[in-house]
C-alpha cells in the first residue's frame, strides 16, 4: 500500500516536470554568455593545453589532501611501532586459531569439507584454522590449545571439528570419542561451547571431559565434570533413561520437551557425574524415586534448597534432578488451578478464564443449570506487577447485566460471583455485558465503535436464542441498507457468489476497503450456512463495519472504551490500516493511570513493530527464549515508554552478580554506562527494577532516535535495538491533523524544528510521531474533569467520563488551534 | 530538439574558424539551455548561465574530438551531460540534507488571483519537491532519470550519451526511481 503511494506520488511528480519541461525556455542573457565563451576560448592560457598530472603529483599538489595523507603517514607509524614493541616482547597467542600443542601417536587434520580433502599428518605447533577437523587413532592423542591456558586434550579414536572461534564464542563440536576440556577460567563474559549432536555444554573456568559416542546407533553423550560449573543443555530426544545423582549441575531442557510428543517421556538428557573433587557448591537435590512424581511436586515458587530459578518461564527447564517429568511445560497443577499455557514473554502467568470457568462450573453443571460459587483467585509469579484480571467495576458491570438479560441471579461477593441460572461460559457475559456497556452509554457522542456495534447489535443478539432464519434475515438486510446508505449502490444481491467483486468493479474502492470487504464476504458466507447461529460468524462483517466508520474520522478517541482497549489481532490490525492512511490518534491524560493502558500498549508493539519488523519478533522471542535457557540471565529489551520520562531495564539474574548497563548511539558512542555492583539474585522487571530515565552520563535528555542497549552479567550479554521517541508539543496553530480538509495554506514554508523541550506533565497538546508524521495526538494538564463538571452532564460511569472528556478535548482543541486561542 | 550543422562547418568550427564556431552557437542555444535547465532545476536557475557557458567552452574545445560515430545531437548531449555532472558534483559534495525553506514563488501573493493560480502553485510545488528529491540522490541516478523519463529519451540514447551499458542504464534507472518515490514520500509526510 505504502508502495503504491510512492509510486503514485513519483509518477504525478514526474508527469509535472514534464509539462514543465515542454513549456518556453526563460530569457538568458546570451551576449554575456557568448562573450564569455569567446574570451575563454581566446585566452592563452585555456587555449594552452595542460600536461598530463601525475597522479602522485597530483595527490601532492592538493593541499585538501596531504592533511589526511601525513594524518594516515603518522597513524601507520606509531601502530607499526607499537605492533614492533609488543612482539618483542611477547609473541600474542591468537585467538582466532587453535595451536597443537603436543601429539602423542597418529593424529591428523582436515580442513573444510571431507568430500574431495584428504587426511594430512598433523605436527605439534602447527595452526589449526576454523573449519578445521582434528582426529586422533588408536594409541593416539593430542593437546590443542584454542585460547590462553584453555586446552581440549583429545584421546584416542576421537574425532572434533574446531566450528567457530573467535573472540568471543569458541565452539568445538565432538564427533565421537572422548574430549578434555581445561578452560581458563578469564573466559567469563565469552562462551565456550562443546557441542555434540545430541547436547551442548556451555562453561566456563571448568575443567571437564565430554564423551560422545554413536556405536549403539543411539547417540550418547556423556559427560564428566572435574572442577567448576557446567550448564548441560539437551538439544535432542534421544530416549536416554537416566538419574541425576549428584548435586552442582543444572540440566536443562533444550527443544525438546517444546514438542508436544513427549508427553509421558523421561527426562531428555544424558548422563552427568561429578567427580568428588567437585569444588562448587551444592545447588540441592530432590531425591525422588522413579515412579512419576505427582505434579504437586512441582513447586511454582522457588523453595528454599533449590537450584536458582532461570527465569518465570522456566518451569519445565529449571528442574534440578528429577528424573520422569510429565510434559512439564504444558501442563502444571497448582492449589489454585491448572495452568494451562505459559506465555514465555510475560512476567507474569494468569490461568485461561474461559477454561477455568469452564472446569469450575461444569463440575456442578446439571441439566443445564449449575449452582456454586466461582472463585476468582489467579495466579501470579513472584516479581510480577500485574493487575487482577477482574476489577471490582467489571464485576459488578457483569452482575448487572446478568441480573437484567436474563433469569440468573447474580451477587457479588468478593473475590467473587455468584450465579444460579441457565450455564454459560463466564467469558461470554464478560464479552456481552463490556458491548452493551459501550453501547448503551454512547448517547449523544459519535464514537465510530458504537456506530458499528449498534448496527450490528440487534442482528448479533439473536444467536443466543439459536433463531438462525432471523439472525441471517437481519444480517442480510443490515448489510443491504449499509451498501446503499454508505455506497449508494441499491437493490445489490449479496446472495451471489461475487457480489464483493461486482461492487469492487463498479465502485472505485481504496485497497484496505478492498480488503475488508473480501473479509465481510466470507464472514457473510459463513452467516449463510443453515444451522444453529454461534455468533462468530459476524466478525468479518464487524470488523468491515468498524473500519468503514473509523476511516471517516481525523481523530481517533482512544479513551479506554474505545477501539483499542485490547491488544487483540483484530483491533491491531484496524488501528494499523487506520493509521496507515493517514488517521490519527487521540487520547487524554487524566487522573487514572492505568485506563489508557491498551493505547500506550498499542503505541508500543507500533514501536517495535517499526524496529524489528513483524517477521522478524518470532525470531526475536526464540533467541531470546533460547538464551535464556542457555545461560539462565534474562535482559529484555525495554518497553518504550513515550509517556513517561523513564523506563524499566527488566533483567532476571540467576545468581549475584555485576551488571554492567550501556546504550549506544546509532553512531556507535556510548552515551550512557552504568554498573550496578553484586546485585542479588532476582527478579527486576518491574517498576521497582531498574529505572533508566532517559539520559546520557551528564544527566541530559536523550534526542529521538535508535540507540543500541547492551547488559552484560555472567554467562549473559545480550544487546537490544531501542528506539526513543520522545512526545512534541505541537505548535499552538496551524498545524494540519486540526484541519479538515487540508489546505493549501497550510503547506509550512519550510521546516522549524521543533524547539520545545520534552516537558512531561506540562500543560499543551503533543505529538507522537514513529514513522516520520504525526500519527499520535495527546493532551495533558488542560483540567479535564474540571471542564466536565462545568458542563451539567448525567453520564456517571467512568467510561463515559471519559469519552465525553475525550469529545470536548478534541472540540477545544479544533476551536484552539483554529482561532489561536482556547475557548 | 535535433541540431542542424553540416560536417563543413563541424570541420571549420573545430579548426578554431569563429564564424563557424558561431553558427554551431546559435543552433545549439534552445538544446543546450533546455538540458541545463532539466539538469539543475529550479533551485539552480542562477547558475544556469554559468553552467551554459562551460557547456560551450567544453563543446568547442572538445570539436576537434568529435569523430561523427554518433549524430552531432548526441555528442552535444553528452558534452552537456558531463559539464553538468562536474557542477552537480561539486554540489553533491557540498549538500546539506535539511529542509531548505521554499522560494518565495510558494506563497499566494495578494495580487494574483488568476483562476489557474492555485493550481499553479500546486505543479511548481511538485517540481520543487521533486528537485529536492533529486539533490539528494547522486548525480549519475539523478542524469539517467532526467534524460529518460523528463526528456523520454530511450534507453539506447540515454546509454550512448552517458556511454555505459544499457543495463547499466536500467539498473540505475530502477534504483534513482525507488530512492526518488521514497523521498517524495518523506517530503510529502514532512510537508
Amino acid at each position: 500500500m505504502r508502495e503504491n503511494r510512492e509510486e503514485a506520488l513519483l509518477r504525478e511528480a514526474l508527469e509535472t516536470a514534464r509539462a514543465r519541461a515542454r513549456e518556453p525556455l526563460e530569457k538568458l542573457g546570451w551576449e554575456q554568455i557568448e562573450d564569455r565563451v569567446w574570451s575563454a576560448l581566446d585566452d592563452p592560457k585555456a587555449a594552452k593545453e595542460r600536461p598530463p598530472v601525475p597522479f602522485w603529483l597530483g595527490l601532492l599538489v592538493r593541499p585538501r589532501l596531504v592533511a589526511p595523507a601525513l594524518a594516515t603517514l603518522c597513524v601507520a607509524l606509531a601502530l607499526g611501532v607499537l605492533l614492533t614493541r609488543h612482539t618483542d616482547r611477547k609473541a600474542p597467542v591468537p585467538h582466532v586459531r587453535a595451536t597443537v600443542l603436543r601429539k602423542q601417536g597418529n593424529v591428523e587434520y582436515l580442513r573444510g569439507n571431507a568430500e574431495g580433502s584428504k587426511w594430512r599428518r598433523l605436527e605439534p605447533g602447527r595452526r589449526l584454522f576454523p573449519g578445521t577437523r582434528v582426529r586422533a587413532g588408536v594409541d593416539a592423542g593430542a593437546v590443542v590449545e584454542v585460547a590462553p591456558s584453555t586446552e581440549v586434550r583429545l584421546s584416542d579414536n576421537t574425532q572434533v571439528e574446531l566450528e567457530q572461534l573467535n573472540l568471543r564464542r569458541r565452539r568445538i563440536e565432538v564427533i565421537e570419542g572422548l574430549v578434555r576440556v581445561d578452560v581458563n577460567p578469564e573466559l567469563r563474559g565469552g562462551d565456550f561451547v562443546m557441542h555434540t549432536s545430541n547436547a551442548q555444554c556451555r562453561v566456563a573456568g571448568t575443567v571437564f571431559t565430554v564423551r560422545f559416542d554413536r556405536a549403539e546407533g543411539v547417540p550418547r553423550t556423556t559427560l564428566r565434570v572435574i572442577a567448576g560449573d557446567v550448564v548441560f543443555i539437551c538439544t535432542a530426544r534421544p530416549r536416554i533413561r537416566r538419574t541425576v545423582s549428584a548435586p552442582g549441575v543444572a540440566v536443562m531442557l533444550g527443544d525438546s520437551l517444546a514438542d508436544p510428543g513427549s508427553d509421558d517421556g523421561e527426562l531428555a538428557g544424558g548422563e552427568v557425574t561429578l567427580s568428588p573433587s567437585f569444588r562448587g557448591e551444592p545447588v540441592g537435590v530432590h531425591t525422588r524415586s522413579d515412579d512419576m512424581p505427582g505434579t504437586d511436586e512441582l513447586p511454582l515458587r522457588p523453595e528454599a534448597g533449590d537450584p536458582p530459578r532461570l527465569g518465570n518461564d522456566t518451569l519445565h527447564g529449571s528442574i534440578a534432578s528429577s528424573t520422569k517429568v510429565r510434559n512439564a511445560k504444558e501442563k502444571v497443577n497448582t492449589s489454585a488451578g491448572t495452568v494451562d499455557s505459559i506465555q514465555p514473554e510475560k512476567d507474569h502467568v494468569f490461568l485461561d478464564r474461559a477454561a477455568y470457568a469452564r472446569k469450575r462450573w461444569g463440575l456442578s453443571r446439571k441439566d443445564g443449570r449449575i449452582h456454586g460459587a466461582v472463585p476468582l483467585t489467579f495466579l501470579r509469579l513472584s516479581g510480577s506487577t500485574s493487575e487482577e484480571p477482574w476489577q471490582g467495576e467489571e464485576l459488578k458491570m457483569i452482575a448487572e447485566f446478568v441480573s437484567r438479560k436474563t433469569d440468573i441471579h447474580a451477587q457479588i461477593d468478593r473475590p467473587s460471583v455468584t450465579m444460579d441460572g441457565r450455564y454459560k461460559s463466564f467469558s461470554y457475559w464478560l464479552r456481552r455485558s463490556r458491548r452493551r456497556g459501550i453501547s448503551r452509554a454512547r448517547t449523544g457522542t459519535d464514537q465510530p465503535e458504537r456506530t458499528a456495534l449498534e448496527k450490528l447489535s440487534d442482528a448479533v443478539s439473536l444467536t443466543a436464542t439459536g433463531d438462525g432464519e432471523r439472525f441471517r434475515r437481519n444480517v442480510t438486510d443490515l448489510l443491504t441498507a449499509y451498501f446503499q446508505q454508505r455506497y449508494g449502490v441499491s437493490g445489490l444481491d449479496i446472495h451471489g457468489a461475487d457480489w464483493a467483486e461486482r461492487l469492487k468493479d463498479s465502485l472505485k474502492l481504496a485497497p484496505w476497503q478492498e480488503q475488508f470487504l473480501h473479509e465481510a464476504e466470507r464472514s457473510y458466507r459463513h452467516v449463510l450456512e443453515p444451522g444453529p447461529t454461534k455468533g462468530r460468524e459476524v466478525h468479518g462483517i464487524y470488523d468491515f463495519l468498524r473500519i468503514s466508520e473509523l476511516m471517516d474520522y481525523p481523530f481517533l478517541l482512544c479513551d479506554p472504551p474505545g477501539s483499542i482497549r485490547s491488544l487483540s489481532a483484530e483491533n491491531m490490525k484496524l488501528l494499523r490500516t487506520y493509521l496507515e492512511h493517514g488517521g490519527c490518534i487521540y487520547f487524554a491524560n487524566h487522573a487514572e493511570p492505568t485506563t489508557c493502558a491498551a493505547a500506550r500498549g498499542f503505541i508500543a508493539e507500533l514501536i517495535q513493530e517499526r524496529l524489528y519488523g513483524r517477521g522478524d519478533r518470532e525470531m526475536l522471542r526464540r533467541y531470546r527464549a533460547n538464551e535464556r535457557r542457555q545461560t539462565g540471565y534474562v535482559f529484555d529489551p525495554p518497553t518504550p515508554q513515550i509517556f513517561h520520562p523513564w523506563t524499566v531495564l527488566p533483567m532476571i539474574l540467576p545468581e549475584q552478580a555485576d551488571v554492567f548497563l550501556s546504550m549506544k548511539d546509532s553512531d556507535g558512542n556510548q552515551v550512557f554506562a552504568d554498573t550496578l555492583v553484586e546485585l542479588e539474585a532476582g527478579s527486576y522487571v518491574s517498576e521497582d527494577g531498574y529505572q533508566w530515565p532517559g539520559v546520557d552520563n551528564e544527566g541530559g535528555d536523550l534526542p529521538s532516535g535508535f540507540y543500541v542497549y547492551q547488559a552484560a552479567a555472567g554467562l549473559g550479554n545480550t544487546f537490544h535495538g531501542v528506539r526513543i521517541s520522545r512526545l512534541r508539543r505541537l505548535r499552538p496553530r496551524g498545524h494540519r491533523v486540526f484541519h479538515n480538509p487540508f489546505q493549501i495554506s497550510d503547506i509550512p514554508r519550510g521546516i522549524q524544528e521543533e524547539t520545545s523541550e520534552l516537558t512531561y506533565n506540562e500543560p499543551g497538546a503533543y505529538g507522537v510521531a514513529t514513522d516520520g508524521y504525526l500519527m499520535i495526538v495527546y493532551t495533558e494538564g488542560y483540567g479535564e474533569l474540571e471542564l466536565l463538571r462545568s458542563h451539567n452532564t448525567h453520564y456517571q460511569g467512568e467510561e463515559t467520563v471519559l469519552r465525553w472528556t475525550a469529545n470536548v478535548m478534541t472540540e477545544f482543541l479544533r476551536g484552539w488551534t483554529a482561532d489561536g486561542e482556547g475557548r | 530538439m535535433s541540431v542542424d550543422v553540416s560536417q563543413e562547418i563541424i570541420r571549420a568550427a573545430s579548426r578554431g574558424n569563429r564564424k563557424s564556431q558561431q553558427v554551431i552557437f546559435r543552433a545549439c542555444k534552445g538544446k543546450v539551455h533546455q538540458l541545463v535547465r532539466l539538469f539543475l532545476g529550479p533551485r539552480g536557475r542562477d547558475e544556469i548561465e554559468d553552467v551554459v557557458a562551460m557547456c560551450y567552452v567544453e563543446l568547442f574545445k572538445s570539436l576537434r574530438m568529435f569523430q561523427g560515430r554518433c549524430s552531432f545531437g548526441t555528442w552535444i548531449d553528452r558534452i552537456c551531460y558531463r559539464a553538468c555532472l562536474m557542477h552537480l558534483r561539486r554540489k553533491y559534495r557540498r549538500r546539506k540534507v535539511a529542509f531548505m525553506p521554499a522560494g518565495d514563488e510558494i506563497s499566494q501573493s495578494a495580487e494574483d488571483q488568476r483562476p489557474d493560480a492555485l493550481q499553479r502553485l500546486v505543479t511548481q510545488e511538485q517540481v520543487e519537491w521533486l528537485y529536492e528529491a533529486l539533490d539528494t540522490i547522486s548525480p549519475e541516478r539523478r542524469a539517467v532519470i532526467i534524460m529518460h523519463e523528463v526528456q523520454e529519451k530511450p534507453i539506447e540514447e540515454v546509454a550512448e550519451i552517458v556511454r555505459v551499458r544499457q543495463g547499466t542504464v536500467k539498473s540505475r534507472l530502477f534504483r534513482a526511481k525507488r530512492e526518488l518515490a521514497r523521498r517524495l514520500n518523506t517530503l510529502r509526510r514532512s510537508e
